[in-house]
């Protein structure tokens, strides 16, 4: 009966952490960038809560341009400010990287937003989706 | 004797309730992908609609293949709206992109929870320049 028990307890904690595992990427953002643009948020912090990255696309046109991904606390990540992906230029082909569930990728501390920053020509336009869920 | 029957009869009806919750949950999270569509755009054209809406239901989408076929470089926007073409209510789900001679993008997963419409709006896209490209959709609709 006591080992039962066990089994059925052992069961319900490997059921739930596979649940959880399998956390919906729920929520998209795409936006449009020309030129250099200082640290910018792209999500809003919630308190309690992170972000997990489940993925981006990200493109450029003709010209070449760098980004850099990161998170923080307050108005554009100003606070407790942390790299997420450090400063990379985007090849022509562009970068696409995601995976359908939440939890294996990039994530902030709770309350963190994520924030967006490029470098390049005042031109250059870097087209980008990302893929995330919040919780 | 008895009590303990009851209980391990209690403890094997939550286990159970539990399971079918975590199996449902599972099934609902997987959403399985079951349409898609191929075809080409070139130079520069207004919106046009490539999944049509459906009175109170979205469509997820789980991927695309965006490639340049042909000539210069063709700008690709895609956007949901109401109406003939996406023209009422338009909402840019990707914004311009430009797609340059031998440019080829996969960005795909198995299940329907990537961008998403509102109910009943369509998805429309729009080439801009004097290029080609070839592109497959991928979606769910509930």
């Amino acid at each position: 009966m006591v080992m039962s028990r066990w089994w059925l307890i052992a069961a319900l904690i490997g059921l739930s952490g596979q649940a959880s595992a399998q956390a919906l990427c729920d929520r998209f953002s795409s936006a449009i960038t020309v030129g250099p643009m200082p640290v910018t948020q792209r999500l809003t912090g919630s308190p309690d809560k992170k972000y997990y990255v489940c993925g981006y696309s990200i493109m450029r046109g003709a010209q070449d341009l760098e980004f850099e991904l990161s998170a923080g606390k307050g108005v554009n990540c100003a606070t407790d400010f942390k790299i997420l992906i450090p400063r990379t230029s985007v090849p022509g082909s562009g970068i696409v990287n995601r995976q359908p569930f939440a939890g294996a990728g990039e994530y902030t501390a709770l309350g963190d937003g994520v924030c967006l920053q490029t470098w390049g020509n005042t031109g250059a336009t870097l087209t980008s989706t990302f893929y995330w869920a919040q919780f | 004797m008895r009590g303990l029957f009851k209980a391990r009869w209690m403890l094997t009806v939550i286990a159970a309730t539990f399971l079918v919750m975590v199996l449902v949950n599972c099934a609902w999270a997987q959403k399985g992908c079951d349409k898609f569509n191929a075809g080409t755009g070139s130079g520069t054209n207004p919106a046009v609609e490539r999944v049509f809406g459906k009175p109170g239901e979205s469509v997820y989408l789980c991927g695309y293949v965006i490639m340049h076929v042909q000539g210069s470089a063709v700008e690709f926007e895609l956007s949901s709206g109401l109406g003939n073409n996406c023209a009422t209510d338009t909402v840019v789900i990707l914004p311009r992109m430009a797609v340059a001679p031998g440019f080829s993008l996969v960005n795909r997963i198995p299940y329907a929870y990537g961008e998403f419409t509102k109910p009943g709006y369509s998805l429309c896209t729009q080439t801009f320049g004097n290029g080609a490209i070839y592109t497959i959709f991928y979606w769910a609709q509930y």
